[in-house]
């Protein structure tokens, strides 16, 4: 081990660090966005009021079981989400049972209008669901292969988190450092600075990533004690899910859910309800479970089974147990579905501070080989220059990616077959579009080009919805849908963002041009070697 | 509540920072004696401190671990900056930051003692 521990720990870091980063950079961001997914639902569906009228949970559980009734008399399981709050703003309804006419199970959902009982009428979408599930589904792949992928990939993050401590030299003495305008140094400062106050987030949020898919990675584990086909038991008994009895047979009604609800309310205080399931409807053997709102990022295991027929509280636990709260506890920390607005917030600028982590570390490989490269040792610059180009592509350009998102589902007619699969491909579509755009132009340019194309994609969204639908700022604000009117402002304050990058870049490389020097994502007079410009550097 | 412990947190990571040689001489041009230093130190981590209970009082020790995590991250960050581009203004942001935790006890101590 030449040089030493630190030496072999910076070299860890880096080569754990690229091959992964823009996978990486696409699960942050995609992640990040994920701790606003019912916003950018709720701003991806614009046929919902703006101002739904509150109801009750009681109302709520009501208009869902006479939906149900109605619909879906057959089927042998159903599924009431009363309203509960940010996560579930509308009462939703799902059902399972039978099969259909390709012998598939068939399973449906609802979102229902509180003021009618109807289905709410709204335009196929992703929504803000579909878009943060790209974090570990990555679309278009197997779902086997996206969770390994993704794996692999958090498995070489946790790898370069710990070796990137290891191997900085002074974490607390440049605790608060940034030093700016000093090329290569201004990049290690702010890639530091972004890692070490955020460190326990990006600990936290990759090792319980890993955990999330433990049994998937793990699997012979699991199939030593189970059996290769015991998978289900498996989780029944992990997860206690409750034992059904079959079906009698013999018809009865269904007991009020009103007074169950009651009982969950004397537990577990008010509007508790999350989830209720009615297995067998109309069944003697019906059974009704509650499962508990998330409170704390361990409640979430709450869960109370009631006799359908009789109303009787059968079994109540408001914790799993013992090692499944600790599980649960990771997983929770990392969904951050028990966070108020305030610790919403909290993660999903964290979140943000981790997607930067990750963009200015691969751009930080780039600038410290160029300055390399340009001595003649280290990696040839076209090896150097492929890298830089995926950069631009990944770092400016996904973002774009996910503004052509929010366009298509703006733009595409309502009535367009696959909808929904559409404003995934205009994701995509864009994505390569960008990764692209840096092989037909310089790669300065193209930073230049892509950061601006970014900044009028996200500062144009707001006129976008105000010209096709009536959800504009002007009515959202005074509605209070903050859901809405906070899409909207976020989307121009991302805009700004990308627009002052943009303008901050091109006037720092235009003042290197004037004095001379080739410039690089920033002046690296820190390094004097840098100063012979690269053949594509006169171009640009 | 929230505001508090922001505050707190906040106005503990400028003392932090100014008890750094290096950043002392960022803000204010000269070094700071040892005693000065120390004493920042100090009470940085005392107000801290005094945060990481008003989170842990506001949410409970659980959720209230993770806030203070959250707002020491967005509050480091922000001194970070401040001291790169107004380096200045820092103490009196601090000092500004103690003003708000104060005025925010004082709310919540009314709203406690006026409740019945």
């Amino acid at each position: 081990m030449k040089g030493g521990l630190r030496q072999s720990m910076a070299w860890l870091h880096t080569w754990t660090g690229l091959p992964a980063g823009w996978v990486l950079f696409f699960v942050f961001l995609t992640g990040t966005l994920g701790y606003f997914d019912s916003e950018i639902d709720r701003w991806m569906r614009p046929e919902a009021p703006l101002a739904p009228p509150a109801l009750s949970q009681v109302d709520g559980l009501a208009l869902g079981l006479a939906r149900l009734e109605q619909v879906a008399p057959q089927a042998s399981r159903w599924t009431v989400f009363p309203a509960s709050g940010r996560d579930v703003p509308h009462v939703t309804i799902n059902w399972s049972g039978g099969t259909d006419a390709a012998g598939r199970r068939l399973r449906r959902s609802e979102t229902l209008d509180a003021a009618t009982g109807a289905p709410l009428r709204t335009r196929a979408t992703g929504g803000g669901q579909t878009l943060y599930q790209l974090h570990y589904t990555l679309h278009y792949l197997p779902r086997a292969a996206a969770r390994w992928l993704v794996g692999v990939c958090s498995m070489l993050m946790l790898v370069a988190i710990v070796s990137g401590v290891i191997t900085h030299k002074k974490i607390f003495a440049d605790f608060f450092t940034f030093r700016p305008r000093q090329g290569q140094r201004s990049w290690l400062d702010i890639h530091n600075l972004l890692s070490v106050t955020a460190l326990p987030f990006h600990l936290v949020i990759t090792y319980s990533g890993l955990v999330f898919f433990a049994f998937t990675y793990m699997s012979p584990v699991l199939d030593a004690t189970y059996g290769s086909d015991g998978r289900d038991r498996f989780f029944d008994e992990a997860f206690r899910n409750p034992e059904i009895p079959p079906r009698a047979g013999a018809a009865a009604p269904l007991a009020p859910l009103a007074a169950m609800h009651d009982v969950a309310e004397r537990h577990w205080g008010p509007a508790p309800v999350r989830t209720a399931t009615v297995y067998h409807p109309g069944d003697r053997h019906a059974r009704v479970v509650f499962r508990r709102t998330h409170v704390d990022p361990v409640s979430n295991g709450g869960r109370m089974v009631f006799d359908g027929a009789t109303g009787e509280l059968l079994e109540r636990f408001d914790r799993r147990s013992g090692p499944m709260v600790v599980n649960q506890a990771l997983l929770g920390l990392h969904e951050g579905l028990f966070a108020g607005p305030v610790l919403r917030w909290i993660y999903f600028l964290t979140g943000l501070l981790g997607t930067a982590m990750v963009g200015t570390g691969l751009v930080l490989w780039t600038v410290k080989r160029k300055a390399k490269a340009a001595t003649g040792s280290g990696l040839s610059p076209s090896a150097i220059r492929v890298i830089e180009r995926l950069n631009v592509g990944t770092i400016a350009g996904l973002p774009i990616a996910i503004a052509a998102y929010f366009w298509a589902n703006r733009l595409l007619p309502v009535g367009l077959a696959d909808r929904a699969a559409w404003e995934l491909h205009a994701l995509f579509l864009a994505w390569l579009a960008m990764l692209v755009l840096p092989w037909v132009r310089p790669v300065r340019r193209a930073w230049l080009d892509t950061l601006g194309l970014a900044a009028v994609a996200y500062a144009a969204l707001p006129a976008l919805n105000a010209l096709t639908t009536g959800q504009h700022l002007g009515n959202s604000i005074p509605a209070g849908a903050w859901a809405v009117a906070g899409f909207d402002l976020a989307a121009l304050a991302a805009g700004l963002g990308f627009g002052l990058a943009a303008l901050g870049l091109r006037r720092q490389w235009a003042g290197a041009a004037a004095a001379g020097r080739s410039g690089d994502l920033v002046e690296p007079t820190a390094t004097p070697s840098a100063a012979t410009p690269l053949p594509e550097d006169a171009a640009g | 509540m929230t505001a508090a412990a922001f505050a707190l947190c906040y106005a503990g990571l400028v003392l932090l920072s100014l008890g750094q040689a290096r950043q002392h001489r960022r803000v204010y041009g000269s070094d700071a004696d040892r005693r000065r230093r120390t004493g920042s130190l100090r009470t940085g981590w005392a107000l801290l401190a005094a945060s990481a209970s008003v989170s842990a009082v506001r949410w409970g020790p659980g959720t209230g671990a993770v806030v203070l995590l959250g707002l020491a991250t967005i509050a480091a960050v922000a001194v970070a900056l401040l001291l790169t581009y107004a380096p200045r203004v820092v103490p009196w942001t601090g000092a500004a930051a103690v003003g708000v935790a104060v005025a925010a006890g004082a709310v919540v101590w009314a709203t406690w003692a006026s409740a019945p």
